[in-house]
């Protein structure tokens, strides 16, 4: 049949290849359009090295997590998360499959008799069929690409959603993911199968984005144009990465084009942004910039015409140079703001700035580094007065240096190691006037300072085709440093005494040991189980007692000596089952989850200007459990996923519910989630998604009181209801407005958000009169004792929007 | 400061929307000893309010009868009895309280004794009173101040001797106001759901009596209105009970305040 194809094909200038059970024509390459291809470096043994870099034909853009794969020997290896691959191979003749989701897989012909470096490329898959936000395993290639608990979600897809005003929105997407659930409506904050609100942690090209809300919580900083590869840890996080105890998203900025400049934007009813991109030398080096800035003020101010300012804006810019072969620089910053202020001269602020340079650099064929310098900062500002610059403020921030090593050894043994060293700084919260002077009785709240050294090292091995087992130790060792000040508190958490520690003094120390193992089995072809158990320490903690949706007062801790690291232990299982047309897929993860040392604060704690803060603190333990089942359909005209998730999480804390278990705000036993991508015609696209969960617990009162003529609620344990069961409608129709041959691409985007008007509470309380329009109020008037009725509060009610993306 | 740290600003309200909800609550008869006791140092008959806690929102409290009650200062002793016999207010003789002395309630009901303290601290002068023409025609409104100490203000209005109020009942034409001024600093407060407003007619009488507060009673009352007049903000915290001096299990607070007053006729 080849012959019989050649023969045909070659007059024409068409030549084919093989993919799995497909035969692909394309246009003959022609020699100068080969991929590049290193002189061989010859070495007197068997096996050679294969080694370079992965990258997309058009834009130049490395391709993350992509397959270089040799069928005939079983062997393969993915991408790093700087396109870099090494592969070692017996010698001779080979072909090596490559493969990306998105993206026409490619055979290339392999005649190894030396180490070669061979920098590789994919085209784009010219696809009009609707992205799926949740990308497919890939069973074509290696094993490990079927991890256990780990999403790749797709930043188009991302933009393609129904969304809340139309603002593609990378957290909110994830409510749609199963294991995480958002805290509520209008609220960026997310648990993970069970965790809290701090443990997860968020990497926007490695540095930490410590608070990705903007307007309170409505909308999230990360936005999907400015991503590349966004990748979803639900449990057993990287050896790699630590310091949240519940998951990780991590997630790359596009590089921007190598070959050719472009742009991009996209206009909707709260914001418009804009992106340009493209090479600074050809082929060497390229820039990305993009910016999006809220224009929401003047809504606003037809309901509050007392709001003076309101907008927020982000920033993405991303720098990267080849320096030459075995040398590349990258450098990317985010700058993100929010501000709100009113005609009575106050005013809310806040902000975070990330800046990350990291230095690739190849050692040999089979050793990759890559040294990170990066820096995140998060303000927060309450100006009592804007013209004067008094305000009470917290922040966060961190300044790091990190090396990573990549060792490929041999497709069996993929070894990593790497070490970092950070310093980080917490403000509690202070208040400060502008003119210096001294703030009166206001209490001081210390500052502290602490520095951290983490080494890892870890191996993934291939045992044979079917079996692999990723295993590693991470250790931490967090150093408290002055200068500051530390309380010492009794049993009963009341305040004994007090130490003053000088700049330079480190007084207290955490060390810890993260064992992380993870196995991988293909059962079958296309059906593959995992096991794993991973150790997480998570040494910076937030504090807040607010169960409100909208980021507010809230402010970081780092461990001490009266706050203990926060530990997680996890064990989960999964199974993916690919059906034999590819285009579904069924996956089912089940965990259990311990977390120590977890955080709770005594009833009515005074959280803000309070230097004894961590008297206000109370502590257990929490565990959680659940099982997360997931069918896709990743191909086709319909495409989309059907998941159900069982979750449960408890928590016990002295002091807390009379010390008895109580369930976690996070314990939500039941939910589903469908996503619908349905093409009705070559330009038009159209999706829905619902989302179902049982209710967030809440605290009501068992019974009440009457007290000088107010009515207070008795509570006789905590978390003891459920608000109503929460769920959700949403709509949206893509219409490509060029054919899709056209360069210049634009399309508009329709949304409808809460389709039949849910109204989802986020409260429930008991302290309201009628006003006998339907409106509730705080009773003014105590005689007689007035009548109250119970009260929700909800966020959103139907939203219909719509939105205007372009691309050149 | 924290008076500056007070703020509102308008676009916080356009987030979240409330309204009235059906709600079954999980009740639990608790019957818990409920104490509503203050003593002052005006020379008068003194009242201790004893009642049971009850299950449902709006029912009418249970008052607790046949108690032993009494209040010393360790030299003292005053008793309060009954009366009306079955209403579970308890009055003493005329006795006043003095700053720089603890005082103790001491409570018997049905075998079970409660004690608690506390201990009067001095009141700042009140500053001259001030309201203003309300956006509801020919009423006027109070403007609350925050005194520089620790207060607890209430408001009595009352209009019924006006024209055209002599026949309405006494609860339309009276008004009970009430003013906290904490030393705390809390986000729940800062950002308090709005209060229904209290309009009055020119010619009303304003009662105005200022209350002293102890630390103990500040914490007191700050747990109370994080529970009532502070619930529900959109920074909203974790709910809880409401703190307590009493022993034993019984809830409320016994109270020991320093007082001043004056009246007012709104012109």
């Amino acid at each position: 049949m080849a012959t019989i194809l050649v023969g045909l094909l070659h007059p024409l200038g068409i030549e084919f290849i093989a993919v799995e059970d497909h035969i692909v024509l394309r246009p003959k390459i022609a020699k100068s359009e080969k991929q590049s291809v290193s002189p061989p470096i010859e070495k007197p043994h068997g096996n050679y090295t294969l080694h370079g870099t992965l990258r997309d034909a058009v834009s130049g853009e490395v391709l993350i997590g992509a397959t270089i794969w040799i069928p005939t020997l079983s062997k393969g290896t993915m991408t790093n998360a700087y396109g870099f691959y090494s592969l070692t191979v017996p010698e001779g003749k080979h072909t090596a499959r490559l493969s990306y989701i998105g993206y026409k897989s490619k055979e290339i012909a392999l005649d190894l008799k030396a180490d070669r470096k061979a920098d590789l490329s994919l085209e784009r898959e010219i696809s009009i069929l609707p992205e799926i936000l949740i990308e497919a395993s890939a069973f074509s290639g290696s094993i490990e690409q079927t991890q256990a608990s780990r999403v790749n979600l797709r930043p188009a897809s991302v933009e393609n959603m129904p969304a809340m005003m139309g603002e593609g929105d990378v957290v909110k997407s994830l409510q749609m993911v199963p294991g995480i659930q958002l805290f509520a409506d209008g609220s960026t904050m997310f648990h993970v199968r069970g965790g809290s609100r701090d443990q997860n942690l968020i990497l926007l090209d490695e540095a930490p984005i410590y608070n990705p809300s903007h307007l309170l919580g409505l909308f999230s900083t990360i936005s999907p144009e400015a991503a590349k590869d966004i990748k979803v840890y639900k449990g057993n996080i990287p050896i790699w990465q630590g310091g949240r105890i519940s998951s990780l998203i991590d997630i790359y900025t596009n590089d921007g084009n190598m070959k050719k400049s472009g742009f991009s934007g996209s206009l909707g009813l709260i914001s418009t942004r804009l992106a340009v991109e493209g090479p600074l030398k050809k082929d060497r080096s390229s820039f990305f910039l993009s910016g999006r800035f809220s224009h929401i003020k003047w809504f606003v101010q037809q309901f509050a015409p007392g709001t003076s300012k309101l907008y927020f804006y982000d920033i993405n810019g991303k720098v990267q140079f080849q320096v030459n072969n075995n040398n590349r620089l990258y450098f990317s910053f985010y700058s993100g703001s929010d501000y709100f202020s009113s005609d009575n001269n106050s005013a809310i602020t806040w902000g975070n700035f990330a800046a990350t340079i990291r230095w690739n650099h190849i050692f040999n064929s089979r050793l990759f580094s890559n040294t990170t310098l990066y820096s995140s900062k998060y303000d927060y500002n309450l100006f009592t007065s804007v013209s004067d610059n008094n305000r009470w403020h917290s922040s966060i921030a961190n300044l790091s240096l990190k090396t990573d090593f990549s060792w490929f050894v041999n497709p069996e043994f993929n070894i990593k190691y790497g070490v970092s060293f950070s310093t980080h700084y917490f403000d509690p919260g202070n208040y400060t006037l502008g003119s210096g002077a001294p703030t009166g009785q206001v209490p001081s709240v210390s500052t502290r300072y602490a520095n951290e050294i983490t080494a890892y090292a870890g191996n993934e091995h291939t045992f044979y085709e079917r079996l692999s087992i990723s295993y590693g130790l991470r250790f931490s060792l967090w150093m408290n440093a002055g200068p500051g000040t530390e309380y010492q508190f009794d049993k009963d958490y009341n305040p004994v005494g007090s130490q003053k520690y000088e700049a330079g003094d480190i007084y207290h120390t955490y060390s810890n040991i993260e064992p992380r193992i993870e196995l991988a089995y293909r059962l079958l072809k296309r059906e593959v189980f995992n096991l794993y158990y991973t150790r997480s320490v998570q040494n910076m903690h937030l504090i807040t007692n607010s169960i409100s949706p909208f980021t507010s007062f809230e402010f970081w801790l780092p461990s001490g000596p009266n706050l203990q690291p926060q530990l997680g232990d996890q064990v989960g299982a999964g199974w993916v089952h690919q059906f034999e047309n590819r285009e579904m897929e069924l996956s089912i993860d089940g965990y259990y989850k311990w977390m120590h040392n977890q955080i709770d604060y005594k009833d009515h704690a005074s959280m803000i200007l309070n230097p004894l803060i961590e008297g206000e603190l109370r502590f257990g333990k929490g565990w959680s459990y659940g099982a997360e089942i997931m069918l896709r359909k990743t191909k086709g005209k319909l495409s989309g996923w059907l998941s159900y998730y069982y979750a449960r999480s408890f928590r016990k804390i002295q002091g807390i519910n009379n010390s008895h278990t109580f369930t976690a705000f996070s314990d939500r036993p039941h939910s589903i989630s469908v996503v619908l991508n349905q093409m009705l015609s070559k330009r038009l696209v159209f999706s829905a998604n619902w989302f179902y969960s049982t209710g967030t617990p809440v605290t009501t009162p068992s019974g009440f009181y009457n007290y000088n003529g107010h009515t207070v609620p008795l509570y006789e344990a905590r978390n003891n209801q459920r608000l109503p069961d929460y769920h959700r409608l949403d709509l949206s129709l893509n219409i490509q407005l060029n054919r899709p041959d056209r360069k210049f691409k634009h399309k508009l985007n329709i949304s409808i958000y809460n389709v039949y008007g849910r109204k989802n509470p986020v409260y429930v309380n008991f302290n309201k009169t009628e006003l006998g329009n339907g409106e509730v109020k705080v009773p003014g008037d105590l005689f007689p004792s007035p009548k109250l009725l119970p009260t929700q509060t909800f966020i959103y009610g139907f939203i219909p929007s719509v939105s205007y993306q372009f691309k050149l | 400061m924290k008076k500056q740290l007070i703020v509102l600003l308008p676009f916080l309200l356009l987030l979240s929307c409330e309204k009235p909800a059906d709600w079954d609550l999980q009740n639990k008869e608790t019957n818990l000893l409920v104490v509503e006791a203050l003593l002052t140092n005006e020379l008068k008959n003194h009242s201790v309010k004893l009642t049971h806690t009850v299950t449902d929102i709006n029912q009418k409290p249970i008052p607790v009868t046949g108690a032993a009650v009494a209040v010393s200062d360790g030299n003292n002793v005053a008793v309060f009895i009954e009366y009306p016999t079955g209403s579970g207010v308890y009055y003493s003789d005329s006795v006043q309280a003095v700053i720089g002395k603890k005082y103790y309630l001491f409570i018997d009901d049905e075998g079970s004794e409660y004690v608690a303290s506390d201990e009067m601290v001095p009141v700042a002068p009140m500053k001259s009173i001030k309201y203003k023409p309300a956006s509801k025609e020919e009423y006027y409104e109070i403007v609350f101040q925050d005194s520089s100490d620790p207060s607890f203000k209430e408001y009595w209005i009352s209009w019924s001797h006006l024209p055209g109020y002599e026949t309405e009942p006494i609860y339309s034409t009276t008004a009970r106001v009430q003013h906290y001024t904490l030393k705390s600093i809390d986000v729940n407060e800062m950002f308090k759901p709005d209060k229904k407003k209290v309009y009055f007619p020119k010619g009303s009488y304003i009662l105005r009596r200022k209350y002293s507060l102890s630390e103990v009673h500040q914490s007191f009352l700050r747990t109370m209105l994080s529970e009532t007049d502070w619930r529900g903000s959109i920074f909203d915290i974790q709910k809880g009970n409401v703190l307590t001096n009493l022993s034993m299990g019984a809830i409320g607070f016994f109270a020991v305040s320093t007082v001043v007053s004056d009246t007012t006729i709104v012109k």
